[in-house]
């Protein structure tokens, strides 16, 4: 049985509306939401040789590091980045005393956390005998549990409701928005912060090195001649409110959160289904929810990581559900972030749902940077954003990781809905 | 419109004293085996229910890929294998694209994490790097591999919520239900530990039992339409779940606002499992709250903390006590399920009895 004021569905009768208040990122364009969207903007590129550490026994690869940040000793980068990105979207949001307390959640995704002070313990404790843990281990140990982030973030919003974390390494945080969505729509909280954190890493790198997915040179998302992707580090926030609640405190209202999916492809642990059908499901499951029809999206950001496989894969669902679905005019504008900052893992989801709701907000198409040869005839934004002429009303974020997860999320202008 | 039932109509589980419902049914009666001695650091004696490497005949000879599998990531697999068999799915079982995974960790993938960090840059070389086990750093592995396995393309998400992940994981499940999302979802928590885990875990005394017991225990939640579809009835269901519900604040007065929530009356509550360490910790207020002799157990005293599992593991003993003690729980239908979640929050997940009149 639902709770109580619930339909049967679980929402709140009737289920509220949801809206986007603040916004906060730190990136490798830097630290601001702003930083970020004159780069997409402009289509420049934030990707630069890696810094962190000597990457010539990687090929001497790029990454998208944030190399403005003055490290402080002893904090994890990834919580770093998080701190930083908590700081502007609370002053974004406007939330005060008023918005403490156990209405207020937070949902936060990572792939690895705080990943950096752990390579310490790591190689540490690897073999025995241990030495005796020490109080910079037991404290590295804490910050690197998955939740902790989420716990961080929690006591400095003052947020004591709802608080949960995803491990779905590149669909982390759009499913943390999917799941802030829901606490929200069953009432469960008033109001989220959602969003992602990933710090640049070694450790990452090593990774994705060893399985021959880094690119030799730039990131070409949805280019003929793409050979990989690049890697990057962001905290990406999101305050998450009812339209009725935003409205009453005259909050800004970036757009709305109309409704997410997320789906298994169950076909292979690292390697998408070349079909797609997961992330189909997705979108679809997506599009039901927020009760529109394929026809209706303007805008895809999409996953987009540079990799043969994840785009390859992307093109085909597209073609399949945009040609079965009598679109009529064709595809729909698409582009991809991770050309500008990076594949940002864990917070890549919600920084593509950030760009998108720029995009929305300003009416002004994303770019991708360094397509030269576009691996097939749509309408890819390509070179520097565009001006879409108050047509741009809705967009579709997907992303798509290993394990087989895929998820999307249709954001709307808010004025678009007639309710500014 | 009154809401469909959702019905837990498999069950599955590997704990260290073994596979499956009689497991947990042992350590419920204090005859299960004895929780195994280690000493991670030389003079510190801990005590672990310790699982270990498993092997699983029954999935090593149906799964090729059962050889790739991190421990972890095998025990939600095996998990898996017992809760979909109960239910009665297997390959040949259609709308599996509707049916998908849903889990809850607290440290995941950690322990492959630590093999992959072995690797070193020796002469201007990557050593050591194993694109398998990176295969195992992500914390939604077992998921992954349960949905790859059994081609379930639902809805796939793994929580990492601390102590309140598998009962995250079911709050979410029954939302994407309810709407449809799916037809049947598996769903609850998986712990494996390392020594990383025995020497730097935090132990809190008010909600952490004693000794870390590594485990998996899954449910396959299910809509009533998708069972009667397959040719079953709720009656050949282990039982049905009410609700969950997340509420902050002292676990006592959490769980009467839970059970107001839900529209219950707590005297129809014979069994209430708290996540609580020990019956010590049980706050007063709770034993006068329920049916006059319902039973209230703190079950990590006998099954250990699993952490991120436990949620999953608690719902398993609950199902485990059906019965015991005339119909239902205590000769009630209802049951209540603790688990603390982050910060102040609890979970509370209501089972009723599938042989009670749904009203």
């Amino acid at each position: 049985m639902p709770p109580t004021g619930s339909a049967s569905n679980g929402y709140l009768s009737p289920a509220p509306r949801v809206v986007v208040t603040g916004l906060g990122m730190v990136s490798a364009a830097g630290t601001g939401v702003d930083s970020a969207w004159q780069l997409i903007r402009a289509g420049r590129s934030a990707l630069a040789p890696v810094s962190l550490f000597d990457s010539t026994p990687y090929g001497g690869a790029m990454s998208g590091e944030a190399l403005h940040l003055e490290r402080v000793e002893g904090e994890d980068r990834s919580l770093q980045l998080l701190r930083l990105a908590s700081d502007e979207v609370l002053a974004d949001a406007g939330w005060g005393d008023a918005q403490r307390g156990v209405d207020t959640g937070v949902v936060l995704g990572t792939c690895q956390g705080a990943i950096e002070n752990a390579r310490g313990i790591h190689r540490g404790f690897a073999r025995r005998p241990h030495p005796s843990p020490t109080a910079q281990d037991r404290q590295a140990f804490a910050e690197y549990r998955p939740g902790y982030g989420t716990r961080l973030l929690a006591a400095r919003v003052h947020a004591e409701g709802p608080c949960a974390t995803v491990g779905m390494v590149c669909v982390s945080s759009s499913v943390a928005i999917i799941h802030a969505l829901d606490l929200l729509r069953r009432g469960a909280a008033k109001r989220v912060v959602a969003g992602g954190f990933e710090g640049f890493s070694q450790f990452v790198f090593s990774g994705f090195h060893c399985i021959g997915a880094l690119a030799a040179g730039p990131l070409r998302p949805f280019d003929e001649e793409r050979d990989g992707t690049v890697l990057g580090e962001a905290a990406v926030l999101l305050t998450l409110e009812t339209l009725e609640d935003a409205q009453s405190r005259g909050a800004r209202i970036y757009a709305e959160v109309m409704g997410g999916g997320y789906a298994a492809d169950a076909f292979h642990m690292t390697a998408p289904d070349p079909e797609g059908r997961g992330l189909e499901r997705a979108v679809r499951q997506a599009l039901d929810d927020a009760g529109l029809e394929a026809s209706d999206i303007d805008y895809i950001c999409a996953h987009g990581t540079g990799t043969v496989f994840n785009d390859g894969m992307e093109h085909t669902t597209f073609e399949r559900m945009f040609a079965e679905l009598d679109v009529g005019e064709g595809m729909p504008a698409i582009s991809s972030m991770k050309s500008v900052f990076g594949h940002t893992l864990g917070a890549a989801g919600a920084l593509d749902a950030v760009a998108s709701i720029l995009a929305l907000d300003e009416g002004l198409l994303p770019p991708s940077v360094a397509l030269q040869k576009p691996i097939a005839d749509w309408d890819f934004v390509q070179g520097t954003s565009r001006d879409c002429n108050g047509h741009l009303k809705v967009a579709l974020s997907t992303n798509s990781a290993f394990g087989g997860n895929n998820s999307a999320l249709v954001l709307r202008r808010h004025s678009s809905a007639g309710d500014a | 419109m009154s809401a469909e039932r959702l019905l837990v109509s498999g069950l599955g589980s590997v704990t260290w004293d073994g596979t499956g419902l009689e497991a947990i049914g042992r350590a419920i009666d204090g005859t299960a085996a004895t929780f195994a001695v280690e000493e991670p650091l030389e003079g510190l004696s801990v005590e672990v229910g310790r699982i270990g490497r498993i092997k699983d005949p029954e999935s090593a000879n149906t799964y090729k890929r059962w050889g790739q599998l991190d421990t972890y990531s095998r025990y939600g697999f095996v998990a898996a294998r017992v809760a979909l068999a109960d239910a009665g799915i297997d390959l040949d079982s259609p709308g599996r694209d509707q049916m998908g995974v849903m889990l809850g960790t607290s440290f995941g993938c950690m322990e492959e994490n630590q093999r992959f960090d072995r690797y070193e840059v020796v002469d201007g070389i990557v050593k050591g790097a194993s694109p398998l086990v990176f295969k195992g750093t992500v914390d939604n592995a077992p998921a992954g591999w349960i949905a790859v396995a059994w081609k379930l393309g639902g809805p796939n998400a793994t929580f990492v919520s601390g102590e309140g992940s598998a009962l995250e994981a079911l709050w979410s499940a029954e939302g994407l239900l309810r709407r449809r999302r799916a037809s049947a979802l598996l769903v609850g928590g998986v712990e494996r530990f390392a020594d990383i885990h025995l020497l730097l875990a935090e132990r809190d005394p008010q909600r952490h039992g004693e000794r870390l017991a590594e485990g998996a225990a899954i449910v396959v939640l299910e809509r009533e339409d998708s069972l009667v579809a397959r040719g079953r009835c709720a009656e050949d269901a282990h039982a049905e779940l009410v609700g969950v519900v997340r509420c902050c604040g002292p676990l006592d007065e959490a769980l009467s606002r839970a059970m107001q929530q839900l529209e219950i009356d707590p005297k129809q509550v014979g069994l209430v499992s708290l996540a609580v360490p020990t019956l010590e910790q049980v706050p007063k207020g709770v034993v006068g709250m329920c049916a006059e002799d319902a039973l209230v157990v703190a079950d990590k005293e006998v099954l250990g903390e699993a952490h991120g599992a436990w949620g999953g593991l608690a719902l398993s003993a609950a199902v485990c006590r059906l019965g015991k003690a005339g119909p239902g729980w205590q000769g009630q239908p209802l049951s209540v399920i603790h688990t603390f979640g982050e910060g102040s929050e609890h979970f509370f997940a209501v089972l009723r009895a599938t042989g009670w009149s749904q009203r």
